[in-house]
């Protein structure tokens, strides 16, 4: 089947001054939708020209791998975000991250330091673990949690596309700024769902 | 693991800034160009494969023209800041030539457009200092 960029669920300059229009303008218009058009052309011809998404990262390796997990990766990581983003987690996910973590404070704290210490380029992710629990991995390059079975509810992008440029080497202001943008009625839809 | 990623990223970074000049450009001389001519068929014949390897390998990385053990040179290809004299890496030989493919290197003046970025390099080498890792 053949993939499309989603839309932004918000417009290009939405997120300012967070993450500014012009990385938008890159990091969805272009860096996303390469991987769409890449996915759709090595997907041709092969046992994945009919499969899902989720298929596709869990079973396929190398460019298709690649592309296909980068497409869900960014689409994951943009649908995360809001303007006006709820600021605190309460219910079920909040339950969660008490028993996970101890605290909300601590549970940003690890995020922080997973997304900071990511060496080279990758994902850190809050997941939930297959026993019901929380926790917080780093993947490389285009990794997904999703391939060994945990389910993802929140991702922070650091490939240096992501911030360079509106931080340069500046990766914890990034990081302080991806904080301000965390929808966590999102995250709690992700954890009910 | 900090101490592999910040040492390599330390060599690798020594050895980038030497090979860049801005009177840099054009074809080697002398036994680096036989070498090139021997192991590729002509001197484009290897820009164009390091430029591929610089452009099209998926994250951040370093393109390397190398010298083999057994004295043939190769183009490869090493993740974050691995270098091919290390026991890990997939082909192992003497860096002659690297190019930094972060996109730290390149993205403030190129952006998503990542094959520009190689095709610019080949007019910043200095040849007598690729000349003069050679004949190490």
């Amino acid at each position: 089947m053949a993939f499309y960029l989603p839309e932004l669920p918000y417009a290009l300059d939405a997120l300012e001054p967070y993450v500014s229009r012009r990385t938008l303008e890159f990091h969805y218009g272009k860096h996303h939708q390469a991987y769409v058009n890449n996915l759709n052309k090595l997907i041709e011809g092969t046992p994945f020209a009919q499969a899902d998404l989720e298929t596709i990262i869990r079973e396929a390796e190398g460019g298709l791998f690649n592309n296909g997990a980068q497409v869900w990766n960014h689409t994951f990581y943009f649908s995360g975000f809001h303007p006006e983003p709820k600021k605190v987690p309460d219910g079920e996910l909040k339950r969660a991250i008490d028993q996970a973590f101890g605290s909300m404070e601590t549970l940003m704290e690890e995020f922080t330091r997973a997304s900071a210490t990511l060496f080279g380029s990758g994902w850190a992710w809050l997941v939930r673990t297959k026993e019901g629990g929380l926790d917080i991995v780093q993947e490389s390059n285009a990794g997904n949690p999703l391939r060994r079975g945990l389910q993802p509810l929140l991702t922070c992008d650091v490939w240096e596309h992501a911030y360079y440029l509106d931080y340069q080497n500046r990766r914890p202001d990034y990081i302080a700024s991806f904080w301000k943008l965390v929808d966590w009625s999102a995250v709690e839809k992700r954890f009910a769902g | 693991m900090s101490v592999r990623n910040n040492g390599r990223g330390y060599y690798n970074h020594n050895l980038f800034w030497p090979i860049l000049s801005p009177d840099g450009g054009g074809e080697p001389e002398g036994e680096l160009l036989d070498a090139i001519n021997r192991d590729y068929s002509s001197f484009g014949d290897f820009n164009s494969e390091f430029s591929r390897a610089a452009a099209n390998r998926f994250g951040s990385g370093w393109a390397w023209l190398i010298r083999k053990e057994d004295g043939l040179l190769t183009v490869t290809f090493t993740s974050n800041q691995d270098n091919p004299m290390m026991d890990i890496a997939g082909v192992k030989g003497f860096p002659l030539l690297g190019l930094d493919v972060w996109e730290h290197a390149y993205y403030l003046k190129y952006q998503n457009r990542r094959p520009e970025y190689p095709e610019a390099f080949w007019n910043l080498v200095h040849r007598n200092e690729v000349a003069r890792r050679f004949s190490k």
